[in-house]
């Protein structure tokens, strides 16, 4: 799931305060904590309060969209109202954004947050943690599981580094988890401390550079056939 | 002679007022006779209770109101019994209602009267510390709520007669006398306080700075004397240096009783800590004996009360109080632990006062023909903990033993249980069902509003302008009809409303009077009776929260009233009728855990004639008590356990599966699956079931690792093993010397942190028995506290005069046992610091008892119900509710719930049984109306509703290919927290809804009428603030009269849109208030309210609103003065904020 | 792996296994080096400091570039010097790069670290790099070094560079096993030297040195003479798994009321308390362990290197 946080609204306001009739959206796809019409009509509150402290009029619907970085969906949700609106602010992480932008190509929607990381839920203690960064080259398979791009502040390949303390990071106070530690444990655990002990060498980091495509359901005609390198 | 279906219940306190309704709820006719004027009982008085420190009257209240309107109990206040001729299951009883001066079926409560009477009089409630009138209500919460002149006081003026409009006084009335057939007697007389006045103890009576402890907890009340505040009587200073005095008019032969009152350990220690609370600089110092705190959680309690608070324990029993004429200061003579003499002065002494039988009782027993004991108490028996000597006539609480309020409810309940066997053949027999008209469908149709405005005497009339306010509601849009009458509560304008509802064609009605806490179940009788579905009603409270707190300003409370109407008219614009749905009940019962107190509950189910499944892990019934061979009174309980082993066998109805494990628990109350597999073989069995009991029992304690030389020696045996010896191979203690017992093995350390209750008594118990073998043997009891509450004081005394020596010992220095060649010792440090070694021929562990952590954890996965740190399972309420869980439909009982004595699990599985025969007995289970709805083609499964549900009756479900969140509707309660959190807007609260509530705020907004600035919206749950709300009218604290407030059931059902609304509206302040975080009626929807208000809170700021204009507060049901304070305080803060900037209205709208 | 020729005289020195000692420079936020010039002087001129560190960025702290005073202390001091350097500010291209500076100005010792994450720093919003790690660092100072290539394996224009470097190590790791674990790792690929970090606890340190013996590599124990009572104190509130023993903690504290107003006296005091308490320390260690030597972390604190390394 893409972990978000909203801004300040003050920092939402000012991107929208020329506007006079703005379109909230809420994005029920992946995004958590969840954003959908509930928190878009809260927010389009906030807003109308803000104009009004500055003796402002803002008129406002509050919609949700099923996923917004889904063109097809986002375009069938929203295009019925786009013509009433100066603006358009979406509570969807940076993908909807985007794709919003792109859809809808007359008119600007805003971000009102920032998106945070891919991450899931801790239930047990009310997070949401990041566990893997779409590095693009996947360790978990040598390390337990536990993901040292995402768990690690420096992104080491060979880790601990000395800025580990009783398995806690130095980076924010020595409480979060030490990855390096943690996969430790899981390896050993396993009684598989031979991948520990490998090196990894330098990492291929043109997987982990913007911006990346892949290519998918492609018709291939007779003259593309990729050809077997011959050895 | 033929059994009779119905029920006299003797007692009003919360005893009576439990079992009254576990016999109504299981289809009987109660007849509820209480001697006083209100029922509640000593509770009604209590300020706080441990250990939860929850707020006696707010959880008490919603149980008085639930009693006082229930259709099969009929209450008899100001009632004694005079008479009893007949047989268990057909009793004829003489009852005698002394007068009231007053009728009360007219008297509608308002309290007139009250304030005109010129006689200043004692209030007893607040235990002669504040005034009262001569005519007067015990308390502000009483039900039923009637007036009552005390002839001794009245002076004969006929002040009252003249003010009661509703013409309820007559000074003419005589004492009533009534007969009643009834099939069964629960008694529940309850008890006296030890009274000091009279032998002056402790200078009580003498010195005004000597009090007692149920003076204290009025002092404490924010409904006391004092609002709360905490000052001593002589000078109504603060007194900062407290004393505690334990044991007044317990374990002491001269004064009193020699036996323990079992709670003022306790209520003690709640007293110091809620002191310490209330004022800081308050220093309590408790003296007392032993600390006897052997419930559930309550040695973390004076750990905490010790450790967080500061309360100093000192053990000693004072001899002798001074008092210093000068300051009225108390000088405290007493002997320290180490022996010497010291003394210490004190501002205020409170007498922690031991329970008495009271003369009431003694004579009730007579004239019942029951059996009291040497005490003076009801005779009961240990294992019919809840039977009188004479058959049919049950006891519970107080008047058997002293004990605290679980286990008073627990035989309240366990009464019920045992009256359901006697009685199930004419169950449902004399009780009424109604028959009620077809509803109207009324679906579609415009809304045809009439509404109904109160002058309730002169309360309402005499402040608000009630004609201009009719005028008012007649020209608002929808409004078809309206009227006023002199008691809209009276019958005639009951069935005046009738008739309009026909004449009009109406179709929604609204009441403007007193407060819906109390009166909306009444209306919403009247209109369903006219065939209005009764969620088509609203009430307006222009008394409670307008008329009584704005006295002095008839123009703004008027302006006011006209305002709640509005925003009653705009709601009943969005009613929708409800239909409660109706669920049939599978008459069958599942039971867990086969020992004494599986079989006990199994048994009662059966008896009744309903289907059990008895399960039970080992392959043997009988659970921890085929260990024990005696109690302490010397009943047998091998016999007991032979012949409930037999009874269950035996029973056609009882279905006992051995060597069993549940694989899988489905369903819900009334409708549950489990697959379980059993015996050798692993055959494997489904059934169908409509309650579950638990009853999975606990362990002893085995000593590990070598603990005191446990398992290394066998100079080292358990109590239990002890035990065995004593009963079958008595021989071997003849040629002892010296038993050591070593107490609290296992118990109150870090891992165990409670005291294991039985421990002290089945000690003292094989004491006693070895002595009896054996006189010449010494034996020392090594001990932390001796806990022998209640009547087992008698036998630690008797232990005591047979020369058994007991010796305190710190638990900081455990007792250390050495054994080489020459010598087997114990060494041990005394309390007074002195070390001794004893040799000794056998040393017996009292080791505690401990959960079976794996098993309670996987159960109470599979039950999704909650376990304490210690895997005890966590009841529905500790104090109100200790045989249910939150959950509907499954219920505990036994040493699964916490440490209990075989008696104390007989009563919990008697009441355990009882709560379940409230749902077996009925065919159909309706639920409740007000409950929440899932909209799934609105659900985006976040399961955000499941993560805030305290019940488990929402979330997200996969079935048929759908994913979505459902409610179901038999677990709901209604609090609305899911609809509030829930972000896709799929969720709908119903009664309380968004639809319903935003038009309100829009109303309460609106600024149209007068100059209304600053305008003030207030969001109240209903249990708590709307509630302390109510108490400042009851009480006539006036505030400003800017406030509109708008009730929802739970500040948790207060979405963060309602606020920034409210703003949006033109609100220049916006309240939320809610019941203090622990007291929720919905065990944590607060927390929920707090987060959401909190992220509020932060946003106002840069929205450009002061933060100082949101306001976030929990009231308590009896912090009435607090309210107002709050809302006086408020509103001259938003007076000097000046009015938010005069804003346009726009429509909002929201589309998916 | 078969061993490197030793490039560095301070590498040299250890493999003849004489018990040496090497301290520590730490250029700050400066334009003018005089001061990292005259510390250098001063341990020249105990002779007994085989070669200094040059801190890269302690901290995550933004300092001047540890190449150049690496260089300018070898070139007008004629101490040798051990340049440090962390993967936290510079992706491969740059490490090789500035790799490939140094070694054209005669550094001769590398070693590699993974540095203090920005975010500890005094610019905490900056981004950091962390291309590499410092396992792979000494991977690639090994290309540079043995195959004449980067990490690519593009060759270098002239061939090889000559360069030894070194890790790092610390004796108080909790969990200690992963540490061990990650040490063996460096050497495997490449680390001619380990430099630990401080130690208080001669125990823990023997104990510590005790199980790097199976590396086979010289070993030098990092240990940190206390200026001040505010940097003991500094260290055991700021620095968890790092504790300043009680008793040294106290004697400074002392010392600090003690001579409140007397600076000289104050500094004696000081000096006094930290001979008392690492030469037994040091002694105990070249006596019990295979060391190769102490690296002495007296940063700023040059005037105790001759008393304390007087008998030795």
């Amino acid at each position: 799931m893409i972990i978000t946080q909203q801004k300040n609204i003050e920092e939402i306001y000012d991107m929208v305060k020329q506007y006079s009739k703005i379109l909230v959206a809420g994005c029920d796809g992946c995004c958590q904590p969840p954003r959908s019409i509930n928190e878009a009509k809260v927010l389009a509150q906030m807003l109308e309060l803000k104009a009004r402290s500055e003796g402002k009029e803002l008129k406002w619907k509050a919609i949700t969209v099923l996923r917004q970085c889904d063109d097809r969906i986002a375009a069938t949700t929203v295009r019925p109202f786009i013509e009433q609106y100066d603006a358009i602010v979406s509570l969807s992480c940076g993908l909807g954004i985007v794709m919003m932008n792109r859809i809808f190509d007359n008119i600007l929607t805003f971000p009102a947050q920032n998106s945070m990381f891919g991450g899931a839920e801790n239930n047990a203690e009310n997070t949401f943690a990041e566990y893997c960064e779409t590095c693009g080259e996947c360790l978990l398979g040598v390390t337990g599981g536990v993901c040292p791009m995402a768990g690690c502040a420096k992104n080491l390949s060979n880790g601990p580094c000395g800025g580990t303390v009783t398995g806690k990071c130095e980076v924010g106070g020595y409480t979060h988890e030490c990855a390096w530690v943690k996969i430790y444990e899981r390896l050993k655990k396993f009684n598989r401390l031979d991948l520990f002990t490998k090196y990894r060498p330098p990492r291929n980091y043109r997987n982990w550079s913007s911006p990346r495509f892949i290519e998918i359901n492609k018709s291939y005609t007779n003259e593309e056939e990729p050809k077997k390198e011959e050895k | 002679m033929k059994k009779v279906g119905s029920v006299l219940v003797v007692g009003g306190g919360i005893a009576g007022m439990q079992a009254s309704m576990d016999m109504a709820d299981s289809g009987y006719k109660v007849y509820l006779v209480e001697s006083t004027m209100s029922i509640g009982g000593v509770m009604s008085q209590l300020d706080k209770t441990f250990p939860t420190n929850d707020c006696a009257i707010c959880i008490l209240a919603p149980k008085l109101v639930a009693t006082g309107r229930h259709e099969n109990i009929t209450l008899l206040i100001n009632t004694t019994l005079e008479k009893i001729t007949g047989k268990a299951g057909n009793f004829t009883v003489d009852l005698k209602q002394q007068s009231l001066f007053l009728d009360q079926e007219t008297c509608t409560g308002c309290g007139v009267c009250a304030q005109e009477c010129p006689v200043e009089a004692i209030d007893f409630f607040n235990e002669g510390l504040s005034k009262r009138s001569a005519i007067s209500v015990k308390f502000p919460q009483a039900v039923p709520l009637v007036f009552s002149i005390d002839q001794d006081l009245c002076i004969g003026c006929g002040f009252c007669k003249g003010v009661c409009k509703a013409k309820a006084i007559d000074y003419t009335l005589e004492d009533k006398k009534t007969t009643l057939n009834v099939g069964a007697l629960i008694l529940a007389p309850g008890f006296d306080e030890y009274d000091p006045e009279p032998t002056q103890h402790y200078g009580f009576g003498k010195y005004p700075n000597v009090v007692t402890s149920i003076q204290f907890e009025r002092i404490l009340s924010a409904s006391g004397p004092h609002s709360g505040l905490i000052l001593r009587p002589s000078d109504g200073i603060i007194p900062k240096k407290i004393a505690f005095l334990q044991c007044v008019g317990s374990r002491d032969k001269r004064h009193g009783g020699e036996y323990c009152s079992s709670v003022c350990c306790m209520y003690t220690a709640k007293e110091a800590v809620i002191a310490k609370e209330h004022m800081p600089i308050v220093q309590p110092t408790i003296f007392s004996m032993d600390i006897r705190a052997c419930g559930k959680d309550f040695d973390k309690y004076i750990e905490r009360a010790q450790e967080e608070y500061g309360v100093n324990y000192i053990r000693s029993r004072i001899s002798s109080i001074k008092e210093i004429p000068e300051s009225n200061n108390l000088i405290l003579n007493y002997e320290s632990e180490d022996g010497k003499i010291a003394n210490e002065t004190f501002n205020l002494v409170v007498l922690a006062v031991g329970a008495l039988p009271n003369q009431s009782t003694k004579e009730l027993a007579k004239t019942l023909k029951i059996d009291l004991n040497e005490e003076n108490f009801c005779k009961t028996k240990p294992f019919s903990p809840v039977e009188t000597s004479r058959e049919g006539i049950y006891v519970c609480g107080m008047f058997s033993e002293p004990k605290d309020i679980p286990e008073t409810v627990v035989e309240a309940s366990a009464a019920a249980g045992a009256v359901n066997v006697l009685l199930s053949e004419v169950r449902n027999t004399l009780i009424e069902e109604k028959v009620l008209p077809k509803e109207i469908d009324n679906i579609g149709k415009p809304p045809r509003i009439g509404v109904f405005v109160c002058h309730c005497g002169i309360n309402i009339a005499g402040v608000v302008d009630v004609p201009a306010v009719v005028d008012y509601a007649s020209r608002l849009s929808d409004v078809i009809y309206a009227e006023r009458n002199l008691y809209t509560c009276s019958a005639d304008t009951q069935s005046n409303i009738k008739e309009k509802i026909k004449e009009f064609n109406l179709n929604r009605v609204i009441v403007a009077s007193c407060t819906p806490r109390t009166h909306e179940p009444l209306f919403q009788a009247t209109i369903r009776e006219a065939g209005l579905n009764k969620y088509l009603f609203d009430l307006a409270n222009i008394r409670d929260q307008c008329s009584w707190v704005h006295m002095h300003e008839p123009k703004e409370a008027t302006e006011k009233a006209m305002d709640l109407v509005r925003m009653a008219v705009a709601k009943a614009r969005k009613l929708v009728p409800l239909q409660e749905q109706q669920v049939s009940v599978i008459h069958k019962g599942m039971v867990i855990g086969g020992g004494v107190a599986g079989m006990t509950a199994a048994l009662n189910l059966a008896d009744q004639g309903f289907e059990v499944f008895l399960i039970e892990k080992s392959d043997k019934l009988g659970g921890i008590s085929n260990k024990i061979y005696q109690t302490i009174e010397n009943y047998d309980v091998q016999e007991l356990i032979v012949d409930l082993i037999k009874r269950v066998n035996d029973h056609k109805l009882v279905n006992v599966f051995l060597n069993a494990k549940i694989n899988s628990i489905g369903g819900y109350v009334c409708n549950f699956t489990t697959n379980i597999v059993f015996g050798k073989d692993k055959q494997k069995k489904e059934f169908q079931h409509g309650i579950i009991i638990v009853a999975t029992g606990a362990n002893e304690y085995v000593p590990k690792d070598g603990e005191f030389l446990y398992g290394k020696t066998d100079k080292v045996i358990l109590q239990s093993e002890l035990e065995k010896v004593l009963f079958t191979d008595s021989e071997k203690i003849k040629g002892l010397k010296t038993i050591v017992m070593i107490q609290c093995v296992g118990s109150r350390n870090e891992e165990n942190p409670y005291c294991s209750r039985m421990c002290c008594s089945e000690a003292i118990k094989n004491a006693i028995k070895a002595k009896e073998i054996n006189p010449e043997l010494n034996i020392i009891v090594l001990f932390r506290d001796i806990r022998t509450y209640g009547f087992k004081e008698k036998y630690y005394n008797i232990a005591r005069e047979k020369g058994i020596v007991f010796l305190r010992f710190d638990n900081k220095f455990l007792p250390e046992i050495t054994q080489n060649e020459t010598q087997f010792s114990v060494d041990v440090a005394t309390s007074r610091g002195d070390k001794i070694t004893i040799n000794a021929d056998l040393v017996a562990l009292s080791a505690g008892i401990v959960s079976d952590r794996e098993g309670n954890e996987t159960l109470a996965k599979m039950l999704k119900v909650p376990t304490n740190n210690e895997k005890f399972f966590l009841e529905a309420h500790v104090k109100l509710r200790p045989s249910d869980f939150a959950t509907d439909g499954i219920f505990l009982c036994g040493t699964a719930r916490g440490c209990a004595t075989i008696s104390e699990s007989i009563a919990q599985a008697l009441s355990a049984a009882s709560r379940a025969t409230t749902i077996l007995s009925k065919d159909i289970l309706v639920t409740e109306g007000v409950i929440s709805k899932v909209d799934p083609a609105l659900c985006i499964s976040c399961n955000r509703c499941a993560d805030v549900c305290n019940y488990g009756a929402v979330g997200v479900k996969y079935e048929q290919g759908l994913m979505i969140s459902e409610v179901n509707p038999l677990l709901c309660k209604g609090c609305g927290d899911c609809a509030a959190e829930c972000p896709a807007g799929a969720i709908t609260m119903s009664h309380f809804g968004n639809f319903q509530i935003e038009p309100m705020i829009a109303e309460a907004a609106r600024v149209e009428f007068g100059n209304g600035r600053p305008r003030i919206i207030a969001f109240l749950c209903n249990w708590c603030s709307y509630a302390g709300a109510d108490l400042a009218g009851v009480s006539r604290y006036q505030y400003p009269p800017n406030v509109r407030t708008i009730r929802v059931m739970c500040s948790g059902g207060i979405s963060k849109s309602f606020i920034l609304q409210a703003f949006l509206e033109g609100a220049d302040g916006v309240f939320v208030g809610g019941c203090h975080i622990g007291d929720c009626h919905y065990i944590a929807g607060n927390h929920d309210a707090l987060r959401r208000t909190l992220e509020i809170e932060s946003d106002l700021e840069s929205i450009g609103i002061n933060p100082d204009r949101f306001m976030r507060k929990w009231v308590s049901a009896s912090e009435g003065k607090i309210f107002s304070d709050t809302m006086t305080e408020f509103v001259e803060k938003i007076k000097k904020l000046g009015p938010l900037e005069s804003g346009f209205k726009k429509s909002i709208e929201i589309v998916k | 792996m078969a061993k490197r020729p030793a490039y560095s005289n301070l590498v040299k020195t250890m493999r003849e296994s004489k018990f040496l000692f090497t301290g520590e420079l730490e250029p700050k936020k400066m334009v003018d080096l005089s001061s990292i010039l005259h510390s250098a002087e001063e341990m020249k001129k105990t002779g007994k400091i085989t070669a200094a560190n040059v801190t890269d960025g302690p901290q995550g702290d933004a300092y001047t570039c540890s190449m150049v005073p690496c260089h300018l202390v070898q070139e007008k001091v004629g101490l040798e010097t051990i340049w440090q350097m962390t993967v936290r500010d510079r992706n491969r291209i740059a490490l090789f790069g500035d790799i490939l500076g140094g070694s054209i100005l005669g550094l001769r010792n590398l070693l590699a670290l993974t540095g203090d994450h920005s975010a500890l720093g005094d610019n905490k919003n900056a981004r950091p790099v962390y291309d590499l790690d410092s396992t792979q660092l000494i991977d690639l100072v090994s290309k540079m070094v043995d195959d004449g290539t980067d990490l690519e394996g593009n060759e270098i224009e002239g061939g090889k560079i000559e360069m030894n470097v070194g890790c790092a190590a610390n004796p108080n790791s909790n969990p200690r096993e992963p540490e061990i674990l990650k040490v063996g790792r460096k050497v495997e690929v490449g680390a001619d030297f380990i430099q630990t970090q401080t130690s208080f606890d001669i125990d823990d340190a023997k104990e510590f040195l005790k199980e790097l013996e199976k590396f086979n590599v010289p070993v030098l124990l990092g240990l940190f003479p206390i200026k001040n009572y505010g940097i003991a104190w500094y260290f055991n509130e700021n620095i968890p798994g790092v504790s300043v023993p009680k008793d040294l903690l106290a004697a400074l504290k002392t010392a600090k009321k003690q001579y409140k107003e007397d600076k000289k006296k104050r500094n004696e005091a000081i000096d006094k308390i930290n001979i008392d308490f690492f030469e037994p320390f040091i002694k105990e260690i070249q006596k019990t362990t295979k060391a190769a030597g102490i690296h002495c972390m007296a940063v700023h604190y040059e005037r105790l290197f001759e008393p304390l390394l007087k008998n030795f």
